[in-house]
């Protein structure tokens, strides 16, 4: 359903920044103050401001009770994104949030978590509540994008990195090829709650796949861009 | 931030509750016509004549209860997450009861049919009743076909019931207060 009635936002927050810790060349993890009164649930987001632009950053509740890490990847040729790269540390930022529909529904069915890059936030989020026993499908280019590998691949059923690079074929734990390709020949019919994160076109796959592979299934998505 | 998934191009959609359903489904026909319906205030508060500008702050309020009646079509199954998503209490339905008394108590006795027309405001009005009529039809379709359902939308069914009715009345009070007359039907 496509409706302005998905969106809350909550207050205005102001809050610097910490931390910056590089995960690869170009994706980094910022950790910020997280404001006293800020609460949110495992899957939302923020609505970051700043030099006039907006950009949403899925949260991830910091090591520390009083700080949230977000996980950026700089694109080249973007404008919010190389300026958090680059800003220094102590740097102020204002965000309205937390919104976002995007969050973990338990049910009966089996979780199937899927992302692209840096869509993997929100689920990191979700793991860090305690959920385990779903199946992560992690699409990258390269195994040292695996961002979070270490505490998800524990807590999953199964977890499940699709490389996409031209070295991929030579992780013998991984799948070479892209999450959709895996979805479409490689996973068992069912039904499912689907849970997508990453690009449109990812997702728009998804659920054309689970509209045919897996009809009597549920799917949640956060399209990023 | 793109609105648009592409999920949607092959004639399907998604509901907050997760299910993927062909748009034809009676449940995306009953949220889009809450959509429609919305939308259609939209057009009466646009050419709301100056005289009726107390009926404002009761637009807004209707407008914002549609928003909460669409995220609730659009949820099969009670979401313990979500407020939105739970079905309309009973006093939303009231305020429309007391909002239709306050105008009808200025309005003339109806004694005949009168036809749908007279200021813009009260035609915009016109058209939401019937888009009304037909949330509701949906609505009703909805809960037939999923019998576990029914218990979730009677505050939905109520409110849409009577929100029909207030936008009949309101549309008289528009032509009221520009006097515009009613045009009373000729049925020979
Ligand atoms: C709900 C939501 C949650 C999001 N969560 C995160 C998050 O947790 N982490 C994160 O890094 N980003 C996230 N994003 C994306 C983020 O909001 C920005 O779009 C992104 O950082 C690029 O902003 P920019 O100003 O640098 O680039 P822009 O100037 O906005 O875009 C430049 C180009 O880069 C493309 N692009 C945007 N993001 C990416 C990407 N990740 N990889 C490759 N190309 C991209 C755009 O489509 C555009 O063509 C999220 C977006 C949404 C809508």
């Amino acid at each position: 359903m496509t409706s302005q009635a998905s969106c809350t936002s909550g207050n205005r927050h102001t809050s610097r920044i910490l931390h910056r810790q590089w995960l690869t060349k170009d994706t980094f993890t910022l950790t910020l103050e997280r404001p006293p009164d800020f609460h949110f649930q495992a899957g939302q987001r923020i609505h970051l401001l700043t030099g006039g632009k907006t950009r949403d950053y899925s949260l991830i509740p910091g090591d520390r009770q009083d700080q949230l890490t977000l996980l950026i990847r700089s694109v080249a040729d973007g404008v919010v994104s190389p300026h958090l790269s680059r800003c220094p540390l102590g740097t102020a930022l204002d965000f309205t949030g937390p919104s976002g529909h995007f969050i973990y529904r338990p049910s009966s069915r089996s979780a199937i978590w899927i992302a692209t890059g840096a869509g993997i936030a929100p689920f990191v989020a979700m793991c860090r509540t305690g959920i385990q026993g779903f199946v992560l499908l992690h699409g990258v280019r390269h195994d040292d994008e695996l961002y979070f590998r270490d505490n998800m691949a524990p807590a999953a059923l199964r977890y499940v990195p699709c490389l996409t690079g031209v070295s991929s074929s030579l992780s013998p734990y991984a799948f070479p090829g892209r999450v959709t390709d895996y979805l479409r020949h490689h996973f068992p019919e069912g039904a499912y709650d689907f849970y997508a994160a990453g690009r449109r076109e990812m997702i728009a796959e998804v659920m054309d796949i689970v509209d045919h592979r897996f009809p009597s299934s549920r799917i949640y998505s956060e399209i990023f861009f | 931030m793109k609105i648009y998934t592409g999920g949607g191009d092959r004639g399907r959609t998604s509901l907050f509750s997760g299910e993927r359903l062909f748009k034809d489904d009676a449940r995306v026909e009953a949220y889009g016509d809450v959509d429609e319906l919305n939308s259609l205030l939209g057009a009466v508060l646009a050419v709301l004549p100056d005289d009726c500008r107390d009926k404002i702050g009761e637009l807004h309020q209707i407008q914002s209860d549609l928003f909460r009646v669409g995220a609730c079509l659009a949820t099969s199954g009670e979401d313990p997450s979500f407020k939105t998503t739970r079905d309309l209490p009973l006093e939303n339905a009231r305020f429309l009861e007391q909002a239709i008394d306050r105008m009808d108590e200025q309005l003339p006795r109806l004694s005949q049919f009168i036809l749908p027309g007279g200021h813009p405001a009260a035609c915009w009005s016109h058209v939401a009743r019937c888009v009304c009529r037909r949330a509701e039809r949906h609505t009703v379709r909805t809960i037939r076909q999923a019998s576990d359902d029914g218990k979730m939308y009677s505050g939905t069914l109520t409110y849409l019931n009577r929100l029909s009715d207030y936008l009949f009345v309101l549309a008289r009070y528009c032509n009221q207060a520009t006097r515009t007359p009613d045009t009373p039907w000729e049925s020979a």
